[in-house]
């Protein structure tokens, strides 16, 4: 059944440029594992459009963007600044609302939910992870780490042990006490990652997790969510500007003319790269 | 088939955790945002304490005079019942004829028991400043009491020893002491205070009388009977050129109030046609006290609403100032899970809080100036409850008001752009 301003995908009509060849890639459900289908998708966009007004200029940042993230999939999606990562991920992270399409996450579209509806999906589905960690100052790194926890109402002790095992997931486990200030900016990172995590979300989203960063605390980052990706089987999407960050991921992708199109990395295309392996 | 209309089963799963999040109790999220209040409160101390001036002074002003008024109310109204509902009060009003100032005369005060048959006594007093010495010793700095034969009945001032001072006296310079000032006596002199002789307006005057500690009095204007002497009220009248003002009178049993005072008045209209005079019962004076009693709540009020809105204002002002620096910080809750309503919870507790610590500051301080007040006074003292519960609600009130509107613009930012901040 196809619901109003749902067009099914096999009728867009610019499937013919490069842009939409690759978008259609994007959006086959399939990732790199030819098995899984669209159906498998723990979070899935549709046709998504965004515009802004900027007095009386329209700018269409989004224009049909398609995309299916699978359960363990590492995603990349690079881009100039500008184009609409961070759009898409605030679409994707149910922040944002877009002007038209489908943003569907476990199921359940998005667009047709309130504002605290989709606070609770946020909150039981989604990690968030920042380029500059958003950790609050006067919280010690494991009162940061179960902050998504007081808003399910989870009682204080029960949090305790949750921050206690998300940190030390992160290795971070005894530093539970100090306060950002007293950490390191991979430390920092680290403590948003357990953030993250402590929901056991189906989704992270990470906008630029490795740009505060240098090389080797990157490279940690990366391997964090490349474990997170096949141990827990927890989708990551991963906004950024680093080929180095891109090539490990699994898939690549690319937001180009407000559009999402496939852009594989040398690495990740070469024979036995990373984008060989399946999820 | 759309995806959204047939999820998967695996998503009906987590999304029952969802459902799980949005029915969590509402006391469980207040209490978890009052959590989060208390934390970003503390992190901010010095400049919320700023803030709290207002609220605090405001409260502790209220809390001090109201204690104090009723302490002072309950005084009053007590001397007043000690001394008697059947008390008629008369005062001259203000006149003058040919440039002089007119007063009540001595033989119209002392003919009131004899020309009025609703009274049965009557008396008059006056004082005038002298120190009162003793072999060169100031032993009070005065007043000295010119007073009738009849006043210490009026005034139930209890005779220790001697005599207390009769209208047989005119002018002699005897005086009746108060009991501090025969202590004072007895300090450098004999043990025996009766017929010393101490000096007032610069002349020797002889103690006939001693009385009894007794608290201080309001027989028309404050008096502390301890402190004094009591002298013919002729004698005073003559030596320092004092005029009778007021006069004090008690009626017969059975006769109302409202009677004895209208005889009162046509007895005086009758005597002296060119001096009007008010008279008062007791009760009526009771019932005055008590109105301005009341016009008196009504000022404190006035004074604590301007104080609280200033406070509150300065509260509104702060938390204003904490959603701005916070911007990042409400972006974030709202991206990990705080709903509009938490993020508008956590600031109005936050306010509410603030403007609590406020007011229980305020209620200290002012009752340690009531104390300190009362002290001084030597008044026994008391806290009003009902305004330390007054004050302390009003306060956290002005917080939820005064915070509302901050936290609902702590609720309307757009966590996108709040976490770009």
């Amino acid at each position: 059944m196809i619901q109003k301003g749902e067009a099914p995908y096999t009728e867009r009509p610019d499937v013919t440029s490069a842009a939409g060849r690759c978008r259609r890639t994007a959006d086959d459900g399939s990732g790199n594992d030819p098995g899984r289908g669209p159906a498998d998708a723990v979070l899935r966009l549709r046709d998504v459009h965004k515009s802004y007004r900027l007095g009386p200029v329209r700018v269409d940042v989004l224009r049909g963007v398609d995309l299916a993230v699978q359960r363990g999939e590492l995603l990349s999606i690079m881009g100039p600044s500008g184009c609409g990562k961070s759009t898409l991920m605030n679409i994707a992270g149910l922040l944002d609302r877009p002007t038209k399409g489908a943003c569907i996450l476990e199921g359940r579209d998005a667009a047709r939910m309130s504002d605290d509806e989709r606070t609770a999906m946020r909150n039981a589905h989604i990690g968030f992870v920042f380029q500059s960690f958003h950790l609050l100052p006067r919280l010690t790194a494991a009162q940061n780490a179960g902050l998504p926890l007081v808003y399910r109402g989870t009682p204080d002790g029960e949090i305790r042990e949750r921050a206690a095992e998300a940190l030390d997931r992160v290795g971070m486990a005894n530093r539970s006490g100090h306060l950002p200030n007293q950490l390191s900016g991979g430390q920092q990172q680290r403590v948003a990652l357990a953030r993250a995590l402590i929901g056991e979300p189906a989704v992270v989203l990470a906008d630029e997790p490795t740009g505060a960063l240098d090389p080797a605390t990157g490279r940690e980052v990366m391997a964090m969510f490349e474990a997170l990706c096949g141990g827990r089987n927890v989708a990551v999407v991963v906004v950024t500007h680093s080929a180095e960050v891109a090539a490990r991921c699994h898939r690549q992708t690319r937001v180009a003319q407000g559009l999402l199109v496939d852009a594989p990395t040398a690495e990740s295309t070469a024979p036995g790269g990373r984008g060989d392996t399946p999820p | 088939m759309s995806e959204a209309s047939s999820p998967p089963r695996r998503a009906g799963r987590v999304l029952s955790r969802a459902s799980a999040v949005r029915a969590t109790a509402p006391a469980v999220r207040l209490r978890a945002n009052a959590k989060e209040a208390a934390a970003s409160l503390r992190a901010v101390l010095s400049r919320s304490a700023l803030a709290l001036v207002g609220i605090v002074v405001g409260i502790g002003a209220v809390i001090a005079l109201v204690s104090t008024g009723q302490i002072v109310k309950e005084e009053s109204l007590k001397q007043f019942r000690e001394l008697g509902t059947d008390i008629v009060t008369v005062r001259r009003q203000f006149t003058r004829i040919r440039g002089r100032a007119l007063d009540l005369a001595l033989p119209d005060v002392l003919g009131l028991a004899p020309g009025v048959p609703a009274i049965e006594s009557a008396a008059a007093s006056v004082d005038a400043n002298s120190p009162i010495r003793y072999r060169g010793r100031i032993l009070a700095e005065g007043p000295v009491f010119g007073v009738t034969g009849a006043f210490f009945d009026l005034s139930k001032l209890p005779l220790a020893e001697g005599r207390l001072i009769s209208d047989l006296d005119r002018h002699r310079f005897y005086c009746v002491a108060g009991a501090d000032v025969a202590r004072g006596i007895r300090d450098v002199g004999p043990a025996s205070v009766l017929g010393e002789r101490v000096r007032v307006f610069g002349r020797l005057c002889t103690v006939v009388g001693v009385l009894r500690s007794v608290p201080p009095l309001a027989v028309g204007r404050q008096l502390a009977p301890d402190q004094t002497v009591f002298m013919p009220i002729a004698a005073v009248m003559r030596a320092a050129g004092a005029r009778i003002r007021e006069a004090v009178a008690r009626m017969h049993d059975g006769v109302t109030p409202e009677a004895a005072r209208l005889e009162v008045q046509r007895y005086f209209q009758r005597v002296r046609p060119e001096l009007p005079v008010t008279a008062n019962t007791a009760s009526q004076l009771i019932a005055r006290m008590r109105s301005q009693g009341q016009l008196f709540a009504l000022l404190l009020g006035a004074i604590a609403a301007v104080s609280l809105i200033v406070g509150g204002v300065g509260v509104m002002n702060v938390m204003l100032m904490s959603v701005r620096e916070r911007c990042a910080e409400i972006g974030l809750r709202r991206a990990v899970g705080a709903r509009r309503g938490d993020v508008q919870q956590q600031f109005v507790v936050e306010s509410a809080a603030l403007c609590l610590a406020g007011g229980t500051l305020g209620v200290a301080l002012g009752i340690a100036v009531a104390w300190g007040i009362c002290r001084y006074a030597g008044w026994p003292f008391s806290v009003s409850t009902t305004a330390v519960a007054a004050g302390v609600s009003v306060a956290t009130a002005v917080g939820v008001f005064f915070g509302l509107y901050p936290a609902h613009r702590a609720s309307r930012l757009d966590p996108i752009e709040a976490l770009r901040s």
